[in-house]
């Protein structure tokens, strides 16, 4: 999971989504969905803490249960792995999957982390924050 | 089709913006959306004491690292040249056109 060669026949399509600043990125191999990746660019800044509440958007997949089988790589969940970061303005302490860069000698840290949902469950991305999602 | 030089602000990025978490959201999204318009690579401006700061601040320094091991040039213990300017392979070559899009900016008042 998420170590696919390249199949030289990977494509990407830009998801119309409705939410503001939230965009989506569905991308096919050989003509199956294989992987999107959505970014909530909504900016959760330091200073709004205390303020008001980190706005969450609830992703629904339900656009797959209406794809044949042909079109869809697994149809029973996804897997996902989140870019994690505490406020927009930060500089430091971003966490890809649990994992961190941020260390002396730049090699990374911490165990890889995924969260599997099923298809019916949907995903919640939160405000200044980034999924990989695999199908 | 490519993209040989970008970023977040010209002229080696901008404290508060281009260090920013919320930039590493831009440039996933930037990078995604460039792949949709058919571009085939996409070249990242960054370097030792410039303000881009993508996934984490370890970004210029594994490139500058790469990038000396395969020249053989001597490096302290950060990775980093001493005293060098020098970012990515692919960065060198547009150094020039960097100097120039500053020069611009300067002379016209406009910039991205």
């Amino acid at each position: 999971m998420g170590r696919e060669a390249a199949s030289g026949a990977t494509t990407i399509v830009e998801l119309e989504l409705s939410a503001p600043n939230l965009s989506g990125y569905a991308i096919y191999e050989t003509g199956k969905l294989a992987r999107a990746v959505f970014v909530n660019l909504n900016a959760w800044l330091r200073s709004d803490e205390g303020i008001r509440e980190r706005s969450v958007y609830h992703i629904d997949l339900g656009f797959t249960a209406t794809d044949t089988a042909e079109t869809i790589s697994s149809a029973r969940g996804v897997r996902i792995k989140r870019l994690d970061i505490e406020y927009a303005d930060d500089t430091s302490k971003l966490r890809w999957g649990g994992q961190s860069w941020e260390t002396p000698m730049f090699l990374v840290e911490g165990k890889e982390e995924f969260e599997t949902k099923g298809l019916d469950e949907g995903i919640d991305i939160r405000e200044t924050e980034a999924i990989l999602v695999w199908f | 089709m490519d993209d040989r030089e970008t970023n977040s602000i010209a002229c080696h990025g901008a404290p508060g913006v281009s260090n920013t978490a919320g930039a590493a959201l831009w440039t996933i999204d930037y990078t995604l959306q460039a792949a949709t318009l058919g571009m085939q690579e996409v070249y990242y401006h960054a370097g030792i004491g410039f303000k881009y700061n993508f996934v984490c601040r370890a970004f210029p320094c594994i490139f500058l690292t790469l990038m000396t091991r395969s020249l053989s040039v001597p490096t302290d213990r950060t990775g980093q040249i001493p005293g060098g300017q020098f970012t990515s392979v692919s960065t060198i070559a547009a150094v020039p056109a960097a100097i120039l899009l500053c020069w611009s900016r300067r002379q016209h008042g406009g910039g991205p």
